[in-house]
């Protein structure tokens, strides 16, 4: 150990110079995140938008340096040739490596973890938030790490680690070209599949990754360790390329949590339609299943959050459709949770409301139907998705009911009311590390009320939608939170959506910055027969803010022996 | 007991045989010299011996143990100095002698401080500010001040002016006067070996040609010139052992690879009763010399 220690002291001194250099991009990027945390009031649109420009050119930064340093930290111990000092010097390779990884693991995580721990501790950072933002910024730099040891420890000298490099991303660049080219008019790769694959393909590329540095470290035996490489490389390509079935479900795979709360709730189908697919989900016309569950039995004030699904369906002429999935095909839209809370009762639609939309409907030849929950305990509905079904299996479903199963996976979420505050500037909505100031308020011409906020949490916290943009594939633990527009002399809730929304990640903490809407309380006057704005609508506007904390996960099973496929579905 | 033993040792790369089914022992206290031109497979020979490359075939044992299986144990005895070892450049002299120091636990510090003087080493410079030679000063006194069992130079004195090389063959025969070590020298510079090496192992074209004792060498290989002043001779057809044989008028001229004091000067006499016989020794580069000329020539023959 001291060996490996007496190595991590020398390779600390002689990358001095770049480490400094890698603790003033994370220095610099505080600053600018310290700039947008106290910014007085929310930052004109292009301003933040050039701020959160410097921040990804820091995070860039970041991961270049990570990318070189690990190649100098390789190279300055090389595996590779037979002039490297430590070959004839008292230290086995394990040693080595473990010296090398203990260097890493000081400069690329801990380094961070002192740099950022004032900007964390001023952002009101409980000990959960900064172990979890830690092991945040582990698994982001491990990332990186991971991908450019197999290089380093395969090449002597940098210049044949950025050779490698290259060639490597040219190769997969020309694959996935040659790939596509052959795929344009293909259907789109589901979205469980993308998940199965990027599952998969980083599961390999670790177990390789290891192998491969653990190998070379013991040995020294260059081919065996690039045909190691090659193969792995084409394995992961073909993977990424190639790979169709969907284990989504599986490599999701949860445990039920606190089943006595989530006891009493039943899934009951609702509707089923079989509907165009939207032009921008698929190359080709295709359709789409939609199937409209209510929950029931969701205890009073909590709320559900659809995790994963696995859908079948099974005609009577024995076609079988399976489709397994986490995102796009199985959304959830919640209500009643907010009204409960804020004892605010949920209100009926507006009969002039419901007339006027008739009546428009009509004019243009079309049918308009109030979807009315049927009950009052339904509080939450969901909607299981199977896109891109085969257009013979279109009218089939329409005019035979199938056999159909569903298994899906939810979290009931808890929501705590943080805060309900006037529409104040500067009023704030804080909660520990959960952060937020009214900003200005101001009459848009076209929405109605518009508000700024200016939000900051723990990254941790947020969801991961840039990755695919499985929402609901997040690798961390996430407390979801809402924030809703309330004014209850008129009885009425809007929840802040996430138009104009502005968000930037800064050394573990996402600084949001957005505009909510609130659109006027609006009559129909039957004199004028137009619709006219109630003249105090936004008199006592307020703005709520909610944590919403899982506190069980369960799953429920489905099984329907003839589901009816509502024929008026739109075409 | 020896401490380097080899059989059959043999490194291909691609078609060549760097190294080829080379057999050498170096017994425990003895300096061996690895002597051969460019491209003989010194070298390749240290590299296997080390186990910085593995052999095609056959095995080699160092301080008793595979050369395939050296490792720390082995190394913390093992003082290695190669032309072609990357040193920490970016450390001064004191830097690099304190981070070799906790890797040898036999480390001694006053040998360390003696050898930093006598090698007349600049303490705070930094290696890359260093002459090559300086370079390989301090590489020879981070790998002596432990005392190892088994030390190994891999063309120590390449590139080096003749004053440091002087003082580094000062340096290394202080230092053996200190310890009681087995020296392994690859080199092709033979004068500088020649007075450290009291064992010589000649390597051409991957093959040993000689590997014996530098006294026996120097006792066995004699220049002969004789002058027959037009007498008969009854030379005959010359033994094996008599290499570079030449005649011109009168003299004729060769090197007896197999001279011994007694029984070849009564042979010389034999052979040529009235000729005037002049019997000197010969350096051990002038012996290199000659047994590299005897391979080409035979080479040739073979080809031919």
């Amino acid at each position: 150990m001291n060996l490996i220690l007496h190595i991590v002291k020398k390779d600390l001194r002689r990358f001095w110079i770049p480490i400094a250099l890698f603790a003033l991009v994370l220095a610099a990027k505080l600053l600018l995140g310290a700039l947008l945390r106290w910014q007085s009031g929310p930052l004109d649109v292009d301003v933040f938008d050039r701020l959160t420009l410097y921040a990804n050119f820091g995070s860039i930064a970041e991961c270049l340096v990570i990318f070189v340093l690990v190649a100098a930290l390789v190279h300055e111990d090389s595996t590779i040739g037979t002039r490297a000092f430590w070959m004839t010097k008292p230290v086995s390779g394990l040693s080595l490596l473990a010296a090398k990884l203990v260097t890493v693991l000081l400069v690329f995580v801990v380094l961070p973890a002192l740099v950022c721990l004032p900007w964390w501790l001023v952002s009101g950072f409980g000990l959960r938030d900064i172990g979890l933002t830690i092991w945040q910024i582990a698994v982001i730099s491990g990332a990186v790490v991971v991908l450019a040891l197999p290089f380093a420890v395969l090449t002597g000298t940098f210049a044949r680690y950025l050779a490698a490099l290259l060639v490597t991303v040219v190769a997969t660049s020309v694959v996935n070209i040659m790939h596509l080219a052959g795929n344009l008019s293909g259907p789109a790769t589901p979205g469980g599949v993308l998940i199965t694959r990027f599952g998969i393909a980083s599961a390999v590329v670790i177990v390789a990754v290891a192998a491969l540095v653990v190998h070379q470290y013991r040995t020294r035996r260059f081919w065996p360790a690039l045909a190691l490489f090659v193969t792995a490389f084409a394995v992961t390509l073909s993977i990424f390329l190639w790979w169709r079935w969907d284990w989504s479900s599986t490599l999701a795979h949860r445990s039920e949590r606190n089943p006595a709360l989530t006891r009493d709730i039943a899934l009951v189908p609702r509707r089923t339609s079989v509907e165009d697919q939207p032009s921008s989900l698929s190359r080709e016309p295709a359709y789409a299943i939609w199937t409209t569950f209510s929950a029931t039995g969701v205890p009073d004030g909590d709320a559900l959050r659809p995790v994963s699904s696995h859908q079948s369906w099974l005609s009577r002429d024995g076609t079988k459709m399976e489709r397994e999935g986490m995102f796009r095909d199985f959304t959830g839209i919640d209500s009643g949770a907010a009204d409960h809370l804020l004892g605010v009762p949920e209100q009926p639609p507006d009969p002039d409301w419901l007339e006027f939309m008739a009546e428009r409907a009509k004019a243009r030849g079309t049918k308009w139907t109030w979807h009315s929950p049927a009950l009052s305990n339904i509080r939450t509905l969901f909607i299981g998705v199977v896109p891109s079904i085969p257009v013979d299996l279109v009218q089939r479903l329409r005019t035979e009911p199938a056999a159909y199963e569903f298994d899906g996976w939810f979290e009931l979420l808890e929501p705590t009311l943080i805060a309900e505050k006037p529409l104040l500037e500067g009023e704030p909505l804080a909660h520990g590390s959960y952060g937020a100031r009214i900003g200005r308020s101001w009459r848009d011409e076209k929405r109605g009320l518009a508000v700024s906020l200016v939000e900051w949490r723990p990254a941790h916290t947020m969801h991961q939608p840039t990755l695919f943009g499985m929402s609901r594939a997040t690798f961390f633990p996430e407390t979801p939170e809402d924030l809703w527009l309330v004014n209850r002399s008129q009885g009425s809730l809007v929840p802040v959506g996430p138009e104009d929304y502005r968000r930037i990640d800064i050394a573990g903490v996402s600084i949001i910055q957005r505009i909510a809407y609130f659109h006027p309380h609006q009559h129909w006057d039957h004199t004028t027969k137009k619709w006219v704005e109630d003249p105090d609508w936004s008199n006592g506007l307020t703005l709520a803010k909610f944590t919403l904390r899982p506190v069980a996960t369960f799953r429920r099973h489905l099984q329907v022996d003839h589901l009816e496929v509502d024929a008026s579905g739109r075409k | 007991m020896n401490v380097i033993e080899t059989a059959q040792l043999t490194r291909r790369f691609g078609a060549t045989d760097a190294v080829h089914q080379l057999d050498l022992v170096v017994p425990a206290g003895s300096v061996c010299a690895l002597l051969g031109p460019n491209g003989a497979g010194k070298t390749t020979t240290i590299k296997l011996l080390m186990n910085l490359l593995r052999p095609t075939a056959g095995a080699a044992r160092v301080l008793g143990v595979d050369s395939r299986r050296l490792g720390p144990h082995e190394f913390a005895r093992i003082g290695y100095v190669s032309e072609n070892q990357e040193l920490p450049r970016w450390m001064t002299v004191r830097q690099f002698l304190d981070y070799c120091r906790p890797f040898y636990p036999t480390w001694d510090c006053d040998l360390e401080s003696r050898l930093l003087g006598q090698l007349a080493l600049p303490a705070d410079r930094k290696l890359r500010h260093l002459s090559r030679g300086m370079a390989m000063k301090a590489a020879l006194l981070a790998a002596l001040a432990y005392r190892p069992q088994l030390v190994v130079l891999d063309e120590p004195f390449g590139g080096l002016d003749p004053l440091v090389r002087e003082e580094f063959i000062h340096g290394l025969l202080e230092a053996s006067e200190a310890g009681e070590w087995t020296m392994l020298v690859s080199s092709h510079d033979i004068e500088e070996v020649e007075r450290l090496a009291d064992r010589v192992a000649l390597l051409d074209a991957g093959r040993l040609r000689l590997d014996e004792s530098t006294d026996s060498l120097l006792a066995r290989f004699r220049r002969v010139e004789i002058d027959l002043h037009g007498g008969p001779t009854t030379l005959g057809v010359a033994p094996a052992a008599w290499l570079e044989m030449e005649r011109a008028g009168d003299r004729v001229r060769f090197i007896d690879s197999n001279h011994s004091p007694a029984g070849s000067e009564s042979d010389y006499h034999a052979r040529c009763p009235s000729g005037a016989i002049t019997v000197r020794p010969m350096t051990l580069r002038e012996i290199f010399i000659a047994l590299a000329r005897a391979t080409r020539a035979e080479a040739k023959g073979a080809a031919a």
